[in-house]
């Protein structure tokens, strides 16, 4: 994966050989501004869509990626190069959109789970939606609920660690993701029209 | 009836997520580098402030130490001045009254032995006692106000021939009483002046930087000044308050 990430980083910056990540992180780690760009031009567009889910609309993404790579260039000496660099970078960008969703904090809408009886058919495709627009359904979810998501369906994080982070309970946790899914699905339904909605039985 | 489930559904939106970019507007890594440069520059300008802060906290702390050092050596100038002095003095009284002593002794008794000598002054050699026994013979003494007064205490000279060690201590103990009033005197002047110098450092030298000073024995609590019409309040005394009071062990 990093042999591979370097790779995808040499050829798309069209680096030369002497030119490497290494050297890209060293120019980094010295503050050299055109590494900095370098860097930043390669993994940014990334890091946007990281952001896009996580905040309401474009203009506090972006916000929240200039802080997260204020960090990154700020913390780049503490990167280790047995990582991926990738990985690391999207690690910060989480925790400051995280961060900036604590500091934000609006009152958390839980809302009681109630079972979705719609169902999405297993052979909808996910592909004909386009990420943007699944980007816009998942900002379209309250923030609470739309943190709670990301991090437990995209990030990977448990129930209490998201409990932790977020200074709620776990219970509360499940309830969001619950209510994420069911709102999403109910979008999704919405969207695919009744000519996608093939149910069985 | 066959539905998608929970995990099936949070997968494929990964999927859809996967190596998906975004692209960014030209303008954003310039805002970026606009950022990181104003920061680069507010970092300075705090490091250039903790290191202006340190620098007057040092210069001040040194200019402080540096102040009292000198104000302590001036203090223990003037005691080791005041104490040579005094040592000085108490020196040749007693070599004064040695030589009286000596005199007195040898003419008057000279089996007596030398016992109240070499007790009194017991740098003084016999020799030396000796010679200068022959100059003090060779040469009229005139006795010191001590020995004015022993003199006058004394009768007659058959009382001086069974002349003890305590009537030799006599002057001495005279001597030193009035060396060691001297010094009382001369060291409270000094002492006085040291507190002077350093500074506020109690209740008590608060009050007497106020206020006037007064003893702290005397039953008075104010003293007032009486000397124009209008008395004023000169002097608390702070005796009885018992400040700091030092366990008697």
């Amino acid at each position: 994966m990093y042999s591979l990430f370097i790779l995808s980083l040499t050829e798309q910056m069209k680096l030369t050989p002497k030119l490497n990540l290494d050297n890209l992180l060293e120019g980094c780690r010295a503050g050299d501004r055109k590494a900095q760009e370098l860097l930043y031009k390669q993994t940014a567009p990334k890091m946007m869509v990281v952001c896009m889910r996580y905040a309401r609309d474009r203009m506090e993404a972006e916000d929240i990626l200039q802080l997260g790579y204020i960090k990154v260039f700020g913390k780049i000496s503490e990167f280790r190069s047995a990582g991926s660099l990738e990985g690391w970078i999207r690690r910060i960008i989480v925790n400051t959109a995280i961060e900036s969703y604590r500091r934000n904090l609006r009152m958390m809408n839980i809302v009681p789970i109630t079972e979705n009886e719609e169902q999405i058919a297993a052979d909808f495709d996910f592909s004909r939606m386009g990420m943007q627009v699944l980007l816009k359904l998942i900002q379209g979810l309250s923030d609470g609920t739309r943190v709670v998501f990301n991090m437990y369906v995209m990030e990977g994080f448990s129930h209490q660690e998201i409990a932790d982070s977020l200074g709620i309970s776990a219970g509360a946790s499940k309830s969001q993701l619950s209510r994420a899914r069911a709102v999403l699905k109910q979008e999704i339904i919405k969207m695919e029209g009744i000519d996608y909605a093939t149910y069985t039985g | 009836m066959q539905h998608i489930q929970d995990k099936e559904f949070d997968q494929r939106l990964r999927d859809q997520f996967e190596n998906s970019e975004i692209e960014l507007p030209a303008s954003s890594w310039s805002d970026l580098e606009h950022v990181l440069h104003l920061q680069k520059k507010r970092g300075a300008l705090y490091r250039r402030r903790w290191l202006v802060a340190a620098s007057v906290l040092l210069l001040s702390s040194l200019g402080a130490y540096m102040s009292y050092y000198a104000s302590h050596q001036v203090i223990s100038k003037e005691r080791l001045a005041l104490n040579t002095s005094t040592r000085q003095e108490r020196s040749t009284v007693v070599e004064n009254k040695e030589k009286v002593i000596t005199e007195r002794v040898d003419s008057n008794n000279p089996d007596l032995p030398v016992r109240g000598r070499i007790s009194l002054a017991p740098t003084v050699e016999v020799g030396k006692v000796e010679s200068e026994k022959n100059d003090i013979e060779a040469q009229p003494v005139i006795p010191m106000k001590e020995e004015i007064m022993l003199s006058s205490l004394q009768p007659s000279s058959d009382i001086a021939r069974h002349v003890d060690n305590k009537t030799l201590y006599k002057p001495d103990k005279l001597a030193f009483l009035q060396a060691s009033n001297e010094i009382s005197l001369e060291t409270d002047s000094g002492v006085e002046d040291a507190d002077q110098q350093r500074g506020i450092r109690n209740v008590g030298d608060l009050v007497n930087y106020v206020v006037d000073k007064v003893d702290k024995r005397a039953e008075k609590i104010l003293k007032f000044k009486t000397d124009d019409d209008n008395s004023s309040l000169i002097a608390i005394n702070i005796g009885m308050l018992k400040l700091n009071q030092k366990k008697q062990k």
